[in-house]
């Protein structure tokens, strides 16, 4: 490292703290890094927030993050200049400091300007070693403006790609929808700044909906169900609103929010999940007009409704909706998609998970965080290895544990599904079933 | 003048079949069929064509079949639509009384109406019907008739029914293109109501339910006026191809073999019941579970069935249809299907039978007729309103439901 920059220093001789936290925010890049640190200042309970970058000055500017200088034998402490292949070379530099970061935490979530060479690049490398260090990784992809040009949309889509590829869930946030809602003199600094505080409560919103005790409680793996195969787009909304009507108020907003494209994404939504919470004053008959009016909203999708009281909401109602839609590609599971060569763990003792003090995870949320992934027997070759002698290593690894073999195969995925009579016909969909399809397949009834 | 001899066709496009209903209406609104043409269809799926040269074939003959039989010339027909793209909603309008003893004038009632007509339609969609359900006078509701009344607002409830103008057009064309006129495109599910339900039952509550083989239509009614309809695009074709996938059969075989060994609800004690299909044309014979296809067909039909109460439920139609379920289409010959319309809507259910209606005792009896029936029925009560008021053409035509 060249020119190492006082923050830097101090992160890395100060790796992982060992009190284990439920969740870490990490924002890769400088887009990353700039909500990252909005989210630190706000003050998430219970939360670590840090900040993964190749651009050493821009990490110095981020005070309430820890932070972790990547690639620095790459780009000497400069950015990537929008190169994918760049970010991602960074990371798998710096695999271990990466590793450092994310140890021992349950949920890390990633969010990522994807349209950078950094975002879009080393989000996915350090989701994977996130994932392989025992964490479920829920991937946050800031979508770039319009006006970026070409380039970084391209890289924003491989990126996402990737990102998809190597985390639980990911969801998506584009930028261009918070141009739509600033008027037309808005000033670019601003524009970014808005852009940036839509995400952090966005993030915000969605910690509170994995961490609040509940009455029907929303947890990671509703998430990851309902973000799990459906590869295509996924939006993001949280609104608030208060006074007397603010049951209808927050539905309003929600049609007018800008992430979900003036509700064009909720009509268009084959699923969705809906987290309405309150103070201690939310009323029933409010809860269900909120879920009434959503499910009007969006009639072909499949609802997911959970409902929380937190009483520091007085007076207040927060509704959270995350919806996806678009042609569900049928994807193999994540860990399929991982290439051989990022099959390498830290020894098993990373995630030791019994003489763990009770996270505030489980205390709070209940069952609703499937256990986390046990660390792999695998022994991680060095990090100053080449990218084939590590493959090399890795393959040896494989052929003397036989039983490794066994993770790597795929669920079959059954669908055999026949519609060939209306093949030609527009589907007919409710609830977010294919009512083409024979109903005793969709309910998995078996024909002995 | 109404003339009471004039001959009124009305033509369903169906999936199954292709059915054209030739009528004449007495001078007090009674029926007489004189003849009915039908041709299997084959170009069309779920109520909407996908086909064009065959369904026009298909028309032809069934038009054809129908001249015939009724011994008459078809210049112009009544078209049923249906099929997925039809959406049925509820629309209000207000409209303030101005005048200076605020008392409720017919210019008041038509401008009410008309407000309620006013809604937003998606630009690719066109209205087909609107129906006058019943007004509201400040704060009193379920007035029939407002004339007369005093009150500062009026408000007119209205049930639109609307599709996408591009099949309504796709049907019109078909017919249009053998030098037949189509007067006027007509909901499906608002058509074999006008045929089979009484004013008694649209008066205390009554859910008609046209079990069809694309589609699946409904139709709510209470106190006299159309509550809530709609259109749900799975039917008989559907309990076909699901037995043909899970017997592994062919779908001719699955259509077959539903008709004559089919029942809408699983009875465990026919486990282990099989039944052999003949080989045909070198085939070998098949010997298929009786159990399963009595639960792949019962599945599909009480999975339609939930969906289609689900949506009724929004209009509270539970609460209200004393007179209960009225079944009619194809899908009401099946068997079981009355136990399990009375399990999944908790109402009683009955066959339909069309009233007001003479004719061939055959074509009065089979649930199936009833859509080209109750088109004919449409057209003479239009003609009838025609006639009554020629200078207000539009405004008495919907009140005409009620009856």
């Amino acid at each position: 490292m060249d020119n190492p920059t006082g923050p830097d220093i101090s992160a890395e001789t100060a790796p992982a703290p060992a009190p284990r936290t439920g969740f870490l925010v990490v924002g890769v890049g400088r887009a990353g890094g700039a909500i990252a640190e909005l989210l630190a200042a706000a003050g998430l309970d219970g939360a670590r927030f840090a900040a993964v970058d190749t651009d050493s000055t821009a990490l110095g500017r981020l005070q309430r993050t820890e932070n972790t200088t990547i690639g620095a034998r790459l780009t000497r402490g400069e950015g990537c200049g929008n190169d994918l292949a760049r970010g991602a070379q960074s990371a798998e530099q710096d695999v271990t400091r990466l590793r450092q970061v994310v140890e021992g935490v349950r949920l890390v979530c990633i969010v990522a300007g994807i349209g950078g060479g950094i975002g879009g690049g080393a989000a996915a490398v350090l989701a994977r070693v996130a994932r392989e260090a025992g964490s479920l990784v829920l991937g946050i992809a800031v979508l770039p403006f319009r006006y970026e040009g070409p380039l970084r949309h391209s890289n924003a889509s491989e990126g996402l790609q990737a990102l998809r590829a190597a985390s639980d869930a990911v969801i998506c946030v584009p930028n261009q929808g918070v141009a739509a809602m600033l008027d037309d003199r808005t000033l670019v600094t601003e524009v970014f700044d808005a852009a940036n505080v839509m995400v952090a409560q966005s993030v915000a919103s969605l910690w509170r909906l994995l961490h609040r005790p509940s009455m029907n409680p929303l947890g990671f793996a509703d998430l990851e169900r309902l973000l799990r195969g459906r590869h295509a787009e996924s939006v993001f909304a949280a609104v608030e609103a208060r006074g007397p009507a603010r049951a209808r108020e927050a539905v309003e907003k929600l049609r007018t929010h800008p992430f979900l494209q003036a509700e064009q994404m909720l009509v268009d939504a084959d699923a969705a999940l809906l987290a309405v919470a309150g103070g201690n004053d939310l009323r029933f008959d409010e809860l269900q007009e909120v879920q009434d009016q959503f499910q009007r909203l969006c009639e072909h999708a499949q609802v997911v409704t959970g409902s929380a009281v937190d009483p520091a909401l007085e007076g207040r109602i927060v509704v959270t909706v995350i919806a996806t839609r678009g042609g569900a590609a049928p994807l193999a599971a994540p860990q399929a998609a991982v290439p051989a060569q990022t099959r390498i763990h830290p020894a098993p003792e990373a995630s030791a998970p019994s003489d763990e003090p009770p996270m505030r995870f489980e205390s709070l949320a209940g069952d609703d965080l499937p256990s986390s992934r046990t660390g792999s027997k695998f022994v991680p070759p060095a990090p100053d290895l080449t990218d084939s002698q590590k493959r090399d290593l890795v393959q040896r690894q494989i052929k003397n544990k036989h039983q490794r073999k066994k993770t790597t195969q795929t669920l079959f995925n059954f669908e055999v599904v026949s519609v060939s009579r209306f093949a030609q016909t527009e589907p007919v969909k409710r609830n977010g079933e294919n009512l083409d399809e024979p109903t005793y397949a969709r309910r998995g009834i078996a024909l002995n | 003048m109404f003339d009471p001899g004039q001959v009124i066709v009305g033509l369903e496009i169906g999936t199954h079949k292709i059915c054209a209903a030739v009528g004449e209406a007495g001078a007090k609104g009674e029926l007489t069929i004189l003849g009915i043409g039908q041709c299997t269809s084959r170009g069309v799926r779920k109520g909407e064509i996908t086909d064009t040269t065959k369904a026009a074939e298909d028309v032809r003959t069934a038009l054809a079949e129908a001249e015939q039989q009724a011994n008459v010339e078809i210049q112009e027909v009544y078209l049923g639509i249906t099929g997925n793209h039809i959406r049925c909603l509820d629309s209000r309008g207000v409209h303030p009384i101005a005048s200076f003893d605020r008392t409720i004038s017919p210019e008041d009632v038509a401008d009410a109406v008309g407000n309620a007509k006013q809604f937003n339609c998606p630009a690719e969609h066109e209205v087909i019907d609107s129906i006058r359900q019943d007004y509201k006078v400040d704060d009193r509701t379920g007035i029939e008739n407002p004339v007369g009344l005093v009150g500062g607002v009026l408000e007119a409830s209205v049930h639109v029914i609307q599709g996408r103008t591009s099949r309504i057009e796709t049907a019109r064309r078909v017919v249009q293109g053998m030098q037949v006129a189509v007067v006027k495109p007509v909901f499906n599910g608002l058509a074999s109501s006008l045929a089979v339900l009484t004013p008694e039952q649209k008066q205390q509550g009554v859910v008609l339910l046209d079990l069809g083989a694309g589609t699946t239509e409904y139709a709510f009614f209470h106190g006299g006026v159309l509550r809530h309809s709609g259109v749900l695009a799975v039917g008989g074709d559907h309990v076909s191809n699901d037995l043909a996938c899970g017997l592994r059969i062919p779908i001719d075989q699955a259509e077959r073999l539903k008709i004559e060994h089919g029942c809408a609800v699983y009875d465990p004690a026919l486990k282990g019941a099989t039944h052999t299909i003949p080989g045909e044309t070198g085939l070998t014979p098949r010997t298929v579970s009786i159990e399963n296809l009595h639960r792949i067909m019962s599945l599909r039909i009480e999975e339609t069935l939930d969906l289609v109460a689900r949506d009724l439920a929004k209009s509270d139609a539970f609460g209200h249809a004393r007179a209960g379920v009225v079944l009619c289409g194809g899908g009401a010959r099946a068997r079981g299907i009355e136990t399990l319309v009375e399990r999944v809507f908790e109402m009683p259910v009955g066959r339909a039978h069309t009233h007001n209606v003479s004719g061939p005792a055959d074509v009065l009896a089979n649930p199936e007729f009833a859509v080209a029936i109750g088109l004919v029925r449409y057209g003479a009560m239009r003609l009838q309103s025609r006639s009554r008021s020629r200078f207000d053409l539009k405004s008495t035509l919907q009140s005409l439901f009620r009856r």
